[in-house]
């Protein structure tokens, strides 16, 4: 193979050796070999570039970005700025939605209002046909009860521990 | 290369989703921005229902906010024929629920309408059943039903409504426009379920309540005795009024026949007619108090003046009257007591026709009491040009001249207070929640127009109780207070023949009680009460009795008489807890039941299966009406009077000047501390009365 450069100088090793203690970044230049040209010399032009492939290993470790303070407070002020119009937005939709559901827990109390008030509706005229006065009374005539006299009636001398069981009518009483 | 590949695949995707984006976000701002409007519409359209608010109809109380009638929701069950597919199945399952005949609901769903009630207002039980059932094309609407939980109780004064709660009777119909309330319309807005979640507020114009004069108690008293009387005589008809003589207020109205107001449409028309307003009659006798209470106002008459009744029999203009009984010689005070068509002729006879119609027409007859209840008559009383040469005879025993007992009760209720014609009335007042509406217009109170002196009335008040301590109303005298009234027995017109039937009358007594102090003023009136005898002294006055001496306590009006002392035997029983299910004091009790010592001592050997149980006898007092007796103020003067009264704590009402000539309660009566003493002062008697 024919080599496509030569170097009459020092080694590639040295040179190489000395670059990389100059330049620790710096890596071995690769020499490339072409293989022999197909074509006999009186044919060939010039002889072939040399290129050079230079492997560079960049270490950024060190490096500290620059931030502009300035730039950093816009992003924050449009950051919050942001936040707090997508907060409100968000209440926004939620204070919407929790009106339609409490319009519907709304509507839901108003009909239970409405059955309430219809039972006891319902209640009241069951209390008013129970107190009916002609009820009242064929009630009390089954338990044996009477319309009171004209006057009041007060005992005398009833035998202790008893209790009044029925009273009838006897005779008008001629005081002495 | 392949780095170019994934770009370019990177570059297709943002691409796409771009596109994408720009697709949808394009087609929410052309809806939200450009159909807006038109989808919003849309929206309302669906979400958007108006409900129809039929107005609760007002309650009706008594006196005593007890709710005589009231509504209470209830369903109606209506279908849509378009939307049932199989109409034998839902006619057989309806038939089933609601009761029905299934041809009828077939007919219904086979109408061709649109819309059809299947049954309005039915029962709970039964809604729920439809409703249970399902069916496609059968709906349930609420609607209010108007119940009247009392039943019959003042049916004639609460009237009654239709199926449509529109008022046909009575107070309904009278202040329907008030009762009925507003109708409103609503609107909701419901979700895809139908379900609500807005909607405007009901102003919930709902009806007046209304609150009567009427109490449920005492319409009830006066309910059972009318019965029980028009049961004992087999009576077609009665109607009896207890009013409040110094107010005007209808405190009961019973008429009968009487009807259940739940059902009214299957009573017969006859049944609704409250007979207490409607109904004319002559009055009879009873109208003898007019002709008397003219005479006395004009001082034409005095009541110790004696007119000759010429035996029972007086001849005006051809025409030959004859009294029940022979009298002869009577008081003004004993042509009241007993009744005499003669000797109220004659009054009548010196008080002349011009007088005698003006006081029948300052007394109320013959135009409407302006009661605020419907179809009221106005009675029949002529005209002064159109009195024939017997009429002023003819009325003034109560012939020829149509009165309704509203228009007597009122007349004689301006007796019982003093002079003062109120306008009868029912409503107490009105109410819209618990904001009380002012009375305006008819429906406020007139203000009471004099028509006699306060003397007149006080000695009115005198002749009356005469009627009841020895006249023909002897059998409405009370225990325990004073009273006083009139007996009325009218003959009715027998249509076949054209004259007065000597078998059909109607029996009538009108009364107040106590005599000081008025608190109820009672008419019953009986038509056509069978067998004998028939007069209003023998047929209504006792069921003025009865009414009044249950009212009295009721209305906590002590008593103004002493009264006798009763024995009354009573049967004890040990006292023990009794069992729930215990029924030992639903037994009747025996009286009569005698000891086994007693029996033993009179040698019986029968024995009874059932023992009756041991009653001992004791002896129990009744209570006396009152502890202070009324002293005699006969010859005494005003302060005299006035001393001796505020010394035992009686509250005195004189009337007259010079010296007392006449007292109510009578000398020796026994009367509570507070109770009134009305005396009447004039002129001393003269002892010179002729025998009666």
């Amino acid at each position: 193979m024919a080599t496509a450069y030569q170097w009459s100088g020092p080694s590639s090793d040295k040179i190489l050796d000395g670059v990389a203690s100059r330049k620790p970044e710096m890596t071995r230049p690769r020499v490339v070999s072409r293989p022999a040209s197909p074509f006999p010399a009186a044919t060939r032009k010039k002889p072939a570039m040399v290129e050079f492939y230079t492997v560079k290993k960049i270490d950024n470790s060190r490096l500290v970005r620059h931030v502009e303070p300035l730039k950093m407070r816009n992003l924050y002020r449009t950051v919050a700025l942001g936040g707090i119009i997508a907060a409100f937005c968000m209440l926004y939709i939620y204070q919407h939605f929790r009106c339609i559901d409490q319009g519907f827990q709304l509507e839901d109390l108003k009909a239970k209002t409405v059955q309430a008030q219809k039972l006891n509706s319902n209640l009241k005229l069951e209390i008013a046909y129970l107190r009916d006065p002609q009820r009242v009374d064929v009630i009390a005539h089954k338990l044996g009860l009477t319309q009171p006299t004209a006057t009041q009636v007060r005992e005398y001398g009833n035998p202790d521990g008893s209790q009044v069981a029925a009273v009838q009518y006897v005779r008008p009483n001629h005081a002495p | 290369m392949e780095q170019e590949k994934v770009h370019v695949r990177l570059l297709f995707l943002a691409g796409f989703l771009l596109f994408w984006m720009t697709a949808v976000f394009g087609r929410v701002a052309y809806l939200q921005l450009f159909r807006h409007s038109d989808y919003m519409a849309r929206a309302a359209r669906q979400q958007r229902h108006t409900i129809d608010i039929y107005p609760k109809r007002g309650v009706i109380y008594d006196r005593n906010m007890h709710p005589l009638a009231m509504s209470v929701p209830v369903q109606s069950v209506f279908a849509v024929p378009g939307e049932i597919k199989d109409r034998a199945m839902v006619s057989r399952l309806l038939s089933n629920a609601l009761g029905m005949r299934e041809e009828e609901i077939r007919e219904k769903l086979d109408s061709g309408s649109p819309f059809v009630w299947i049954k309005r207002k039915v029962p709970p039980e039964k809604s729920e059943e439809v409703q249970s059932a399902n069916l496609k094309g059968i709906y349930l609407q609420e609607e209010n039903q108007r119940f009247y939980p009392k039943r019959e109780l003042a049916a004639h004064v609460l009237g009654f409504v239709d199926v449509d709660e529109k008022g046909l009777g009575g107070v309904e119909r009278e202040y329907d426009n008030l009762i009925r309330g507003k109708d409103e319309k609503v609107i909701v807005m419901t979700d895809g379920r139908q379900h609500v979640f807005d909607g405007s507020e009901a102003h919930q114009d709902h009806g007046v309540n209304v609150v009567l004069t009427i109490d449920e108690k005492i319409q009830y008293i006066a309910q059972r005795e009318l019965e029980a009387a028009i049961e004992k005589r087999h009576a077609p008809a009665g109607s009896v009024i207890v009013q409040d003589p110094n107010t005007g207020a209808i405190l009961a109205m019973a008429n009968w026949p009487k009807f259940n107001p739940n059902s009214a449409t299957e009573a017969p028309t006859e049944a609704r007619t409250n007979r207490a307003i409607s109904d004319i009659y002559e009055p009879g006798s009873t109208f003898k108090l007019i002709t008397l209470a003219a005479a006395f106002d004009q001082n034409l008459i005095r009541a110790d003046e004696v007119f000759d009744c010429q035996n029972g029999a007086v001849t005006v203009a051809g025409h030959v009257i004859h009294d029940h009984a022979r009298l002869g010689l009577l008081t003004v005070a004993d042509i009241l007591a007993k009744s005499s068509d003669v000797g109220a002729i004659k009054v009548a006879l010196r008080l002349g026709s011009p007088k005698f119609y003006e006081y029948i027409r300052a007394f109320g007859f013959g135009t409407p009491t302006g009661v605020d209840l419907p179809g009221e008559s106005r009675g029949l009383v002529e005209r002064l040009e159109h009195w024939g040469s017997f009429s002023i005879a003819s009325i003034s025993m109560g012939q020829e001249v149509g009165v309704t007992p509203l228009q007597m009760i009122t007349a004689v209720s301006s007796i019982a207070n003093g002079g003062l014609l109120y306008k009868a009335h029912v409503v107490e007042e009105m109410k819209r929640g618990d904001v009380p509406l002012p009375l305006e217009g008819p429906t406020g109170f007139a203000v009471p127009k004099r028509i006699i002196r306060p003397e007149t009335a006080a000695t009115l008040r005198g002749l009356m109780e005469g009627v009841i301590l020895h006249g023909t109303g002897r059998r409405a005298q009370l225990e325990g207070w004073t009273a006083a009234g009139k007996t009325g027995t009218a003959q009715k017109i027998d249509p076949s023949t054209g004259r007065y039937s000597a078998h059909n009358v109607i029996a009538s007594f009108t009364g107040f009680a106590p005599i000081n102090n008025p608190a109820v003023t009672i008419l019953v009136s009986i038509d056509s009460p069978d067998g004998y005898p028939h007069g209003g002294g023998d047929v209504a006055a006792p069921v003025f009795k009865a009414i009044a001496e249950q009212i009295l306590p009721y209305l906590d009006v002590p008593r103004d008489v002493p009264v006798s002392p009763q024995l009354v035997q009573a049967a004890y029983r040990k006292s023990e807890p009794a069992d729930d299910n215990s029924s030992d004091d639903l037994a009747a009790v025996d009286f009569n039941a005698r000891s086994e010592a007693t029996e033993a001592a009179a040698g019986k050997t029968e024995t009874t299966k059932d023992p009756a149980p041991k009653s001992p006898e004791v002896l129990m007092s009744a209570d006396e009406g009152g502890d202070i007796e009324v002293p005699d103020f006969s010859g005494k003067t005003m302060r005299e009077v006035s001393e001796a009264c505020l010394r035992l704590g009686l509250n005195p009402v004189l009337i007259g000047t010079n010296v007392a000539i006449q007292q109510v309660p009578a000398a020796s009566a026994k009367i509570r501390r507070g109770a009134k003493v009305t005396v009447e002062f004039g002129d001393p008697p003269k002892h010179s009365a002729k025998s009666k």
